[in-house]
């Protein structure tokens, strides 16, 4: 690396003019850097075809359309977290997670939350489980002409689906996928020191702002790593280019991590109270409109997937799926990723989604001629 | 001869000022975003970031408040007053919604139901033969046949009925025209045919 730093030429005057192409490599590069960060169109994603099959509010629930042969029954549907948009498991052509599992032949169902405005600041999580999760599942059931489904649940999502298994037994909950998924909010890391300081009361923010602005929630999240998030990205993209490499992924990237969505108050309230203050998941104190959450019940198979270096959700919040569920056939992966990294880029691409894919397929009933 | 004494010259080496000013920013913005990152998890730094954040949540607060008393007595809409139409559309949309999800649910039943009747009559197919409905149905057909007979003889009776008023109009009509005013206050004869 050391020898990286010396420049090495046959002249004076061949050193000087490396210099100068030097420098005029580096104002082309800041020239390009700028341009990309204020004039280049933002790339397209969610490309993967696909069809509504249902709406309520602003929520939409997609059928992925395959142009492969459907190998499975059991159908596979996928509920995001309420914050960020949910095209990040559809990111890109060939860094898709929902692309791949059509590939393989699953059935494929995505959950959209939409997003929210003034009219949504009173949804709780009881509206979201009982009102949004449920029907979708049934309609994904009657759709896929399947007795069964499986879900996958991406951080909070994972949280909401463990709240929706726990409550409702038909259609049967075959297969449950976490996916960096908090559930044992005892240790939640950075945010443990946030929220649970004193000053700190949801539910003045909730009161006061009612409907939380997505700046807020996006704050929050990048000031978990504040230097890498205001400055390092922007850094990172002039080096890009200025190495030369394609900064096509680092748009699709940065688009989705800049496109955040407003929070309902009531379920923020909820959630920073309930789960990370409380703990009551874990507990079973989560009490949605006179049903209680009994994360003993749910009986499904159980794939808990964590990053090792997710600071959001920690590996051991997922992890406890193991402790707490209430299921006999349950797989536990780690991989050297953060948050995001178990849907975006390489090791997401070659690693997590086969596994995903070949733990659901030994675990879905097969798609037979009589069935169609 | 040129050629010659350029390879006979030494290389000239000096330190790149481009790629160090690089490799110091980069290293230096790594230490700097995990002293960052330690920071931001100090209760110092969360009861800080309290302090900014309650005196906005405070200046909010007011601001709202002033907001709504002004708009209540405007004559534009507020987002509230928008937000309220919203509700009420969504809350529509539920109703369908729920009317959809039940009418799907009872469809479903139907078609399970006609489903099971279908595979039931299926699997018991000598019990539909030719011979076993006729068995089945003889008692019917039997009480079919009395009903029949029992209907003709009213028929009969009837047609006789018919026949007997037809004859009893006539001679009624016959008596009006021969009895004279005198006569009209003797008693009437008894009728000769309702005797019968």
């Amino acid at each position: 690396m050391a020898d990286d730093i010396f420049i090495s030429k046959d002249s004076e005057f061949q050193i000087g003019e490396s210099l100068a192409q030097t420098s005029q490599d580096w104002m082309q590069a800041t020239a390009r850097w700028l341009e990309v960060l204020v004039y280049d169109h933002k790339p397209a994603t969610g490309l993967s075809p696909k069809e509504l099959l249902w709406r309520k509010n602003k929520s939409k629930l997609y059928h992925y359309q395959a142009n492969t042969t459907r190998k499975y029954r059991t159908p596979i549907l996928f509920i995001y977290a309420l914050i960020n948009k949910s095209y990040v498991l559809d990111l890109a052509p060939g860094f898709s997670m929902v692309e791949h599992l059509v590939k393989e032949g699953f059935d494929v169902y995505l959950l959209d939350w939409g997003d929210f405005a003034w009219e949504d600041r009173e949804l709780t999580y009881a509206d979201f489980v009982l009102d949004y999760i449920a029907p979708s599942v049934k309609r994904v059931a009657r759709n896929a002409k399947s007795p069964d489904v499986s879900i996958i649940g991406y951080c909070m999502g994972g949280t909401m689906t463990t709240m929706y298994a726990a409550l409702f037994d038909k259609p049967v909950l075959k297969n449950l996928v976490y996916l960096a998924a908090p559930l044992d909010f005892t240790n939640a890391g950075i945010y443990d020191v946030w929220l649970r300081a004193q000053g700190y009361d949801p539910d003045r923010i909730a009161d006061t702002m009612e409907l939380i602005p997505k700046g807020f929630i996006d704050w929050g999240t990048r000031m978990l790593n504040p230097l890498a998030n205001y400055v390092g990205t922007y850094t990172r993209l002039w080096k890009t280019i200025e190495e030369d490499k394609p900064i096509y992924f680092w748009k699709v990237l940065n688009k989705w991590a800049t496109d955040n969505i407003n929070f309902p108050g009531a379920t923020y309230r909820d959630w920073i109270r309930d789960f990370y203050q409380n703990n009551k998941l874990v507990k079973n104190q989560i009490i949605l409109r006179g049903r209680r959450v009994q994360l003993q019940r749910i009986k499904s198979n159980l794939l808990a997937l964590v990053g090792l270096r997710d600071h959001i959700a920690l590996p051991h919040q997922t992890e406890a799926a193991l402790t707490y569920l209430g299921g006999n056939d349950k797989t536990y992966l780690e991989f050297p990723v953060g948050h995001g990294g178990l849907v975006l880029g390489e090791i997401a691409r070659d690693k997590v989604f086969p596994e995903i894919a070949s733990w659901l397929a030994e675990r879905s009933d097969p798609w037979l001629d009589e069935d169609k | 001869m040129e050629e010659n004494s350029e390879k006979d010259h030494p290389q000239v080496t000096m330190l790149d000022p481009f790629k160090i000013w690089k490799e110091l920013y980069f290293s230096t913005e790594e230490v700097l975003t995990s002293t960052m990152r330690n920071y931001v998890t100090t209760d110092e730094f969360a009861n800080g970031i309290d302090v900014i954040l309650n005196s906005y949540l405070q200046y909010l607060k007011l601001q709202n408040e002033f907001t709504n008393r002004y708009m209540e007595d405007s004559p534009f809409s507020s987002k509230r007053d928008v937000a309220r139409v919203a509700e009420l559309v969504v809350s529509l949309e539920n109703k369908v919604d729920g009317l959809e999800g039940e009418l799907e649910e009872k469809l479903e039943e139907l078609e399970t139901q006609i489903i099971f009747i279908t595979e039931e009559i299926g699997a018991r197919p000598e019990s539909v033969t030719k011979e076993n409905l006729g068995e089945a149905l003889t008692p019917s057909v039997a009480a079919l046949k009395d009903l029949s007979k029992r209907v003709a003889n009213l028929e009969k009776l009837l047609k006789k009925v018919d026949i007997n008023l037809s004859a009893i109009y006539k001679q009624v009509k016959a008596e009006t025209k021969i009895n004279t005013p005198a006569a009209k206050a003797q008693k009437p004869k008894p009728l000769s045919g309702l005797a019968e």
